[in-house]
């Protein structure tokens, strides 16, 4: 293996690592669809960074946790349902990076690589920002771990518990922003959703225990990362797309293992 | 006797929606509170309001001798570990988390320890005690995600009682359950109030949930306190007839109460 095969490869165990955890965290709290409104935000907020020339992972950051941050009080003072206002925010995004795209002719392939990603553009220096959106989340998940379970089955029962749950909630989807946005050149923007959402959703469908569906989003989302770019590699396919399409076969599997441990389960009972 | 629940002219509103208008209550320690009336009346907000989960728009409320208004952010969450809460849970969205009953009881632990902090063996031996109080011991290691309506019920209610509190508040914990299941829960609520000394108001809409001897009655309507005595003094066939706005009769049988139509005699 050469060295910028070895470069590849940790940048995809580590950065699925990460998405799978976000994508635990993200569905755990009921916001599907966080994820997608998180990554359109960080892609929107990229091409704003390529026109008004700031930092790309400042923008993007701060444009992801500005719309995470605009979901609750809109649906609150609204009365309108937080997925709702997330679908809204998300097509928002996409028009405006979009837009951004369209308006600048010159630099288009480098921000349609935003939308898409490119792992194999991606340098060493890419790799601490990636291992830092893994471990922070889950530091947060080991040292306040009582708090964090808590938050993450019912939010409101927590508070009403004496837990600071708005303080772990904000952080959870702040972290999960810093993710999104520092994966955002390697899977893209339209394609990030994926490796958030099926991993964890997978590893929900198998796991058992609350810690084994953790460890579970971390290795599949690294799987599913490191088998999309075997993938690429070998049949000469776009390093994104083959990602996706190995973590919806990863949560196809999950499908079909549950199905069959539940179709088990009412055998038992059958003859039993 | 010390007041548990002490609040004066409390008001709540939503923009202009007057949800609380004006509510005056002593509730002394170790009472059991019911609070009824009809959908809308505010039974839920006065219950929520209690532990500061709603912010009140005027008026003055004492919880465990804490003036709520004064309390800091981290001074609320203190008081909210001395409060145990059961919600409405069949309005709940059901987690998706792969969570057994021992972790969803260890949750009452968690805000009491303190944050970062891990539990302890005594909180666990608490935890135990809580599950023992609801029987539900025999099924600490099953998934929650598995278990019947009633025994999710049973386990928030060991979760409330796992934070040891002095106030218990109970929003409908029999409401959606089948007949032996609201049985059930309306003995074990009126067993732990007798046995553990605890302080506990009950929003229900229906008195055949409420346990025999309960204390205290508050009716709710519009976000008025309409009446608060003894149940026997709620259970007022003439004023209930003219909340829900068709002729009721009250049937009592060793201090439980049943409110039907009076077209159904």
């Amino acid at each position: 293996m050469t060295v910028l095969q070895i470069k590849w490869l940790l940048t995809a165990l580590i950065g699925g690592a990460g998405c799978g955890l976000a994508g635990f965290l993200l569905i755990s709290l009921n916001l599907p669809f966080m994820g997608v409104c998180l990554s359109h935000a960080a892609l929107a907020g990229a091409v704003l960074a390529y026109f008004l020339g700031t930092p790309v992972l400042g923008t993007a950051l701060v444009a992801s946790l500005a719309v995470a941050a605009l979901v609750g009080p809109i649906a609150d003072k609204t009365r309108t349902h937080a997925n709702t206002v997330m679908s809204i925010l998300f097509s928002l995004t996409l028009g405006l990076a979009f837009l951004g795209i369209g308006l600048m002719q010159d630099r288009r392939s480098e921000l349609l690589g935003l939308m898409w990603g490119n792992l194999l553009l991606v340098r060493w220096a890419d790799i601490p920002p990636l291992a830092l959106a893994w471990l922070l989340p889950l530091i947060l998940l080991i040292v306040f771990a009582k708090e964090t379970k808590a938050v993450l089955f019912d939010r409101e029962i927590a508070r009403a518990s004496g837990i600071h749950a708005a303080a772990i909630y904000y952080a959870i989807i702040a972290l999960c922003g810093f993710t999104v946005t520092v994966n955002l050149n390697i899977v893209g923007g339209l394609m990030l959703y994926s490796l958030l959402t099926n991993p964890a959703v997978a590893a929900m469908q198998v796991a058992q225990t609350y810690r084994t569906a953790v460890i579970g989003s971390m290795v599949l989302g690294a799987l599913c990362a490191a088998g999309g770019l075997a993938l690429s590699f070998g049949l000469n396919w776009p390093a994104g797309a083959s990602i996706v399409l190995v973590s919806a076969l990863v949560y196809a599997v999950s499908l079909v293992w549950r199905t069959c441990k539940g179709r088990d389960a009412v055998e038992t009972n059958r003859s039993w | 006797m010390k007041a548990a629940v002490e609040m004066r002219e409390l008001s709540v509103r939503h923009r202009r929606t007057v949800i609380l208008d004006q509510v005056s209550l002593v509730l002394p320690q170790g009472a059991f509170l019911a609070v009824l009336g009809p959908n809308g009346a505010g039974k839920t907000t006065l219950l929520n309001v209690i532990p500061a989960l709603t912010t009140p728009f005027s008026g003055y409320l004492k919880v465990l001798d804490a003036e709520v208004s004064r309390l800091s952010p981290f001074a609320r969450g203190r008081l909210r570990r001395r409060i145990g809460y059961v919600p409405q849970l069949h309005s709940r969205g059901a987690s998706v988390m792969p969570l057994c009953v021992r972790e969803v009881v260890e949750m009452g632990r968690a805000g009491v320890r303190g944050a970062g902090r891990s539990l302890t063996l005594e909180d666990r031996q608490i935890c135990d005690d809580a599950m023992r109080q609801v029987e539900l011991d025999r099924i600490a290691d099953r998934a929650f995600g598995v278990l019947s309506g009633g025994e999710q019920r049973k386990v928030h209610l060991a979760r409330a009682l796992a934070q040891q509190p002095d106030l218990l508040l109970l929003d409908e914990p029999a409401g959606h359950l089948d007949f032996r299941w609201q049985e059930a829960i309306t003995q074990l609520v009126g067993r732990l109030w007798r046995t553990l000394g605890l302080t506990v108001i009950m929003v229900t809409h229906d008195p055949r949930h409420l346990p025999a001897g309960i204390t205290h009655a508050a009716i709710l309507s519009g976000g008025r306190l309409i009446r608060m005595g003894t149940l026997a003094e709620a259970m007022d066939a003439a004023l209930l007839s003219e909340l829900y706005g068709l002729p009721l009769r009250i049937l009592e049988t060793d201090g439980r109460y049943v409110v039907l139509p009076e077209a159904l005699r």
